[in-house]
């Protein structure tokens, strides 16, 4: 009796000392929690649009409600089906050519054994993340034009034909690749350089003595080593397959290109829905795409788990 | 004995390093030369635009500036 007389007041104790133990982590919780809520959650209110039929005079409230009818509206429009199916084809081909590339590298520096050569490399190589699309797109405008581009002119000085790098449809999607795994290769290897540091060099120099030549090494300690980081990112990319940068398609686009190959989900909500001013077909859209996007990560997921990695979730 | 171990640790070490040799030494040639033309395509498009930006009207619109300023 008495026992339970001191624990009731006692349990509700033990988290406010928790609390107050680690008001210092809570405390440094805060801002990143309030910039989730404010940009992430409190804009959620928005989706409602994706359900009505919007009209901006009667405004979100006083909109009618029309159930999946924008739904329906965009899945019967052939352009909506091929703006998907080339969302998709883009950024598969992204995830092939630009997920491979920074382990590549990452490996590549890690077997360096000059270090000024390393950083020096490495600092070049982070260069290009720093730039805005914005000002990629212009550099890549003024390096490859057709007739005015630097690299176009020195074709033609050595008398070869000019490529049509941006006009051309293919050639433009092969450019696009490029550019993007341009961008993001350098960048994307901080995080597999880390995980590389932490394998332990004991590993190494065990497989040296046993003979082990630096491509063994590489496949049986590297690579194995850094697994965990590989699964993780890679289920984290799935997540994008769907999504798509609006500045990368749009600073890339010209009117060759803009309707057939450079036309993307985000490209396409601010064609057809911000431009038009139907907010509501812009908003399923882009509704579709994000559950997509969380599926796909929920499902990655799930196979990373049953191949026996940690997963993400 | 105890001495011996690390004695055997360390003359192997440097058996497997004279044995790396050859393939090796390409293997990091290669690494090497290509670690360079991977920093000279992420260098290059920031060196013409530097270039560019540096030299005359005239020259630039002619197309006649490509890594070094004229």
């Amino acid at each position: 009796m008495q026992k339970q007389v001191v624990n009731t007041p006692k349990k509700p104790n033990r988290v406010l000392k928790y609390l107050a133990n680690y008001w210092q982590l809570y405390f440094l919780l805060l801002l990143p929690m309030s910039f989730c809520i404010l940009f992430r959650f409190v804009p959620m209110r928005g989706l409602v649009l994706a359900f009505k039929n919007y009209k901006v005079i009667k405004g979100i409230s006083g909109s009618p409600w029309c159930g999946f009818d924008n739904f329906k509206y965009l899945f019967n429009k052939p352009e909506s089906v091929n703006v998907i199916l080339q969302t998709l084809k883009l950024n598969l081909l992204d995830l092939a050519f630009g997920f491979p590339m920074p382990i590549l590298l990452a490996v590549m520096l890690n077997e360096v054994r000059s270090t000024a050569f390393k950083r020096i490399t490495q600092t070049v190589i982070y260069l290009p993340h720093f730039l805005s699309w914005v000002i990629i797109g212009s550099i890549f405008m003024m390096l490859l034009k057709t007739d005015s581009g630097m690299i176009n002119v020195m074709i033609g000085q050595a008398g070869g034909q000019k490529i049509p790098f941006l006009t051309d449809t293919t050639l433009w999607e092969i450019t696009y690749i490029f550019i993007g795994v341009w961008q993001s290769m350098g960048w994307g290897t901080i995080i597999y350089l880390a995980a590389i540091t932490g394998i332990s060099s004991e590993l190494y120099e065990a497989a040296t003595v046993d003979g082990a030549g630096r491509f063994s090494r590489i496949w049986h300690i590297t690579l194995p080593g850094i697994r965990s980081t590989i699964v993780t990112l890679l289920i984290m990319n799935l997540g994008k397959v769907l999504g798509s940068s609006f500045e990368r398609v749009n600073t890339l686009s010209n009117p060759y290109v803009v309707l057939k190959n450079a036309n993307v989900i985000s490209t396409y909500v601010w064609r057809v829905g911000l431009n038009n001013g139907k907010y509501h077909y812009a908003t399923a859209m882009s509704l579709f795409q994000n559950v997509i996007g969380i599926l796909l990560i929920l499902i990655a997921d799930r196979v990373a788990k049953s191949l026996g990695e940690s997963g993400l979730i | 004995m105890e001495g011996g171990a690390p004695m055997s640790a360390v003359t192997r070490k440097k058996a497997s390093r004279i044995r790396e040799g050859v393939g090796s030494r390409v293997f990091d040639v290669i690494n090497y030369i290509l670690l360079v033309i991977v920093g000279l395509l992420c260098l290059v498009p920031f060196l013409h635009v530097f270039a560019v930006s540096l030299s005359s009207n005239g020259a630039a619109l002619s197309q006649k500036v490509f890594i070094l300023p004229v």
